[in-house]
């Protein structure tokens, strides 16, 4: 393989080090610099991963290229999945706020409706019990006045008469005003009910668009989530036979445990005791 | 660019290709033992350093972060709405402080309170705790472990950091890692550069300054020595001489620290050191030159006298070799002249040579990064 490698050498190498002035350096006691440049820093890696490419048998080059392209697959499947829900969740949200919307508008209309009610007109049957009344009332009241015409004579059944109009007029009130408050009582009822139903329609409506908003911002969130950087091991790796000084090494390493073994035993055994 | 040495992780690379292929073993430190670890998972290895001013870590996924040792927690539901987090780290919870309960969960190199039964309230004692919890999960999290990986690792601690306190920390540590070692800190340093024989390390950080005598073996706790006149130390020094010299000036802990990690300097010709300070609400300018300068070699003389009772205690035919051999690391070497300053020191006692490590801040990690690797399967096995 010649082609330049497509990793951003640059980019981390600018990453890993820091700028070090050199009259720091020279305060620090150092004399000279090693120069290496970015395009050699690119070709030693490049290099690198060819000569271990090229050591690695037939077997281990398959089963290399095995697991790479099974994790690309996963990672692939992992990807399709996540925008398949992402998609889902968008349509339902819009769906929702559709829903919503709609409901609104119903909700607006009915409000508007009750409070109409107050200028309402009666209906057809109430003016015919409204009549009905009327004519009963006058005929109570026209037979009263016959009566009383007989016994007083002359100058005040004019007054009488006007007695008798605002009496009638007083009672017609009566009966318009009480009839309608008992209609628009009846109507408010249905408009409240029909407005409550519909609030908690919405309301449930609501709930159901922040949870799937909350699902959205959710997936999005672990879309964007940092996915990690893996260790370059798959397994544990421990110290390399070929190691410079590897029994010395091995020997410190096994100390190092030991005294870890100990303190960690300890602390369970200390944890046991306080629980028992 | 300067010449840097390779990445712990990129060593343990190299050694890999050597080993892959030949006859397993048994023996424990041989990496071909490993048949029983699944292969559908990775493991992230993880070389912490758990400081009282900041924590670094390297994983073997090359990722390398440092952050300050500082946790906040909003102080109430007013600032967490405004902060938009529960807990904050760093730099980011330094800046917030006045909105935040701070916490600085690590004093001398160890867990708060670690040692129980200082008459130190109870609620004090768990707060800390938890943010010296939280801190750590912020440090792995930001060496960006996969989810699926297991997550080993290797912490830094004071030389002479008791049992106790070294419980404390794998106690912290328990809920991110999946198996975890404590180790010296210098010691890890050392190993992190192949110095393992007749070398003096020292170490300085912010709440303790760590000497190791390195001879080709764990070093034990005759090999060691701590010292609590560290960074913090230089802080609380220089605190107290600009509050003797900037008359009517009013600064904090952290502006002090600041102008520390500026112009720390223990050399005689340095530039003058001039910040402005206020003085009943107006700038005014002082030159701090001499105060910065005093305060830094404050830590010389007992680093000094340390570094004498380990070269002193050490076998005589080899002393000359520690003696030139003293490796400067930590936060605290990055004060100009401070190697310079120990060597002229170390003339009286018979001379020296000291170098100060290429990377201070990571030095730790990167040694307990390369240490977790090393450390064969068989025993994270049985520390999981």
């Amino acid at each position: 393989m010649e082609t330049a490698p497509s990793v951003d050498v640059a980019g981390a190498i600018r990453q890993s080090t820091q700028l070090r002035r050199i009259s720091d350096l020279v305060k620090q006691g150092y004399r000279g610099v090693r120069v290496l440049d970015q395009a050699r820093i690119a070709g030693l890696i490049h290099e690198a991963v060819e000569s271990s490419w090229s050591r690695l048998r037939l077997e281990e080059r398959r089963s290399v290229e095995r697991d790479a392209k099974a994790e690309f697959l996963r990672l692939m499947d992992e990807h399709r999945r996540v925008v398949q829900s992402s998609e889902d969740l968008v349509a339902q949200r819009e769906e929702l706020e559709r829903t919503i919307q709609d409901l609104r508008g119903v909700v607006t209309e009915e409000k508007g409706r009750a409070a109409d009610a107050a200028s309402f007109e009666l209906s057809p049957q109430a003016l015919a019990v409204l009549e009905r009344r009327l004519r009963n009332t006058l005929d109570d009241s026209m037979a009263e006045a016959r009566r009383t015409q007989l016994a007083m004579v002359g100058t005040s059944s004019i007054g009488f008469m006007k007695s008798l109009e605002a009496r009638l007029r007083e009672m017609l009130q009566g009966i318009i005003e009480g009839e309608r408050e008992r209609v628009k009582a009846a109507r408010d009822a249905v408009h409240s009910r029909e407005i409550d139903i519909l609030e908690r329609r919405i309301q449930k409506l609501t709930q159901g668009l922040e949870q799937t908003e909350r699902a959205l911002v959710s997936l999005r969130e672990r879309g964007e989530e940092d996915p990690g950087v893996a260790s370059i091991y798959r397994q544990v790796q421990g110290l390399s036979t070929t190691a410079s000084d590897f029994a010395r090494r091995r020997e410190m390493l096994k100390d190092i445990f030991q005294q870890n073994l100990q303190l960690q035993m300890s602390r369970a055994e200390a944890r046991d005791l306080k629980t028992a | 660019m300067a010449e840097r040495k390779k990445e712990p992780a990129a060593r343990g690379r190299e050694g890999r290709e050597e080993g892959e292929g030949t006859d397993s073993t048994d023996s424990p430190g041989s990496r071909d033992t490993h048949p029983t670890h699944p292969k559908d998972h990775g493991v992230l290895y993880v070389g912490i350093d758990l400081g009282t001013s900041r924590t670094s870590v390297a994983a073997s996924n090359g990722v390398r972060e440092t952050v300050l040792s500082y946790v906040g927690y909003p102080k109430d539901v007013v600032s967490r709405k405004l902060l938009k987090k529960d807990v904050l780290f760093g730099g980011e919870a330094l800046e917030r402080r006045l909105s935040l309960n701070l916490f600085r969960p690590l004093a001398k190199g160890v867990i708060k309170y670690g040692e129980m039964g200082n008459g130190v309230d109870v609620q004090e004692v768990e707060s800390n705790r938890q943010a010296a919890r939280d801190l750590i999960r912020e440090a792995i999290a930001r060496a960006r472990p996969r989810k699926d990986e297991l997550i080993y690792g290797v912490i830094g601690a004071p030389a002479q950091a008791s049992i106790h306190n070294k419980k404390t920390m794998i106690d912290a540590t328990r809920e991110v890692l999946d198996a975890v070692m404590v180790c010296s800190e210098p010691f890890s340093v050392a190993y992190g550069l192949d110095i393992l024989d007749d070398a003096l390390v020292i170490d300085i950080g912010a709440g303790t300054t760590d000497l190791c005598r390195m001879h080709g073996t764990l070093p034990d706790a005759e090999d060691q020595i701590t010292l609590t006149t560290a960074g913090d130390y230089i802080d609380q020094e220089l605190h107290r001489r600009l509050q003797a010299h900037c008359r009517g000036a009013s600064f904090s802990i952290e502006m002090v620290k600041d102008i520390k990690e500026k112009y720390s300097h223990v050399t005689d010709t340095s530039d003058p050191v001039r910040v402005e300070l206020p003085v009943d609400g107006r700038p005014h300018t002082f030159d701090i030159t001499e105060e910065v300068r005093e305060a830094c070699r404050s830590i010389v003389g007992p680093l000094v006298e340390a570094l004498d009772k380990l070269v002193a205690s050490f076998h005589p035919e080899f002393q000359h070799r520690l003696r030139n051999n003293v490796l400067l690391g930590g936060g605290g070497s990055q004060i100009r002249g401070l190697g310079r300053a120990i060597e002229e020191a170390l003339q009286e006692l018979g001379g020296g040579r000291v170098r100060t490590v290429e990377e201070p801040i990571y030095a730790g990690a990167n040694g307990a990064l390369k240490m977790a690797h090393d450390m064969p399967a068989e025993y994270w096995e049985q520390l999981r």
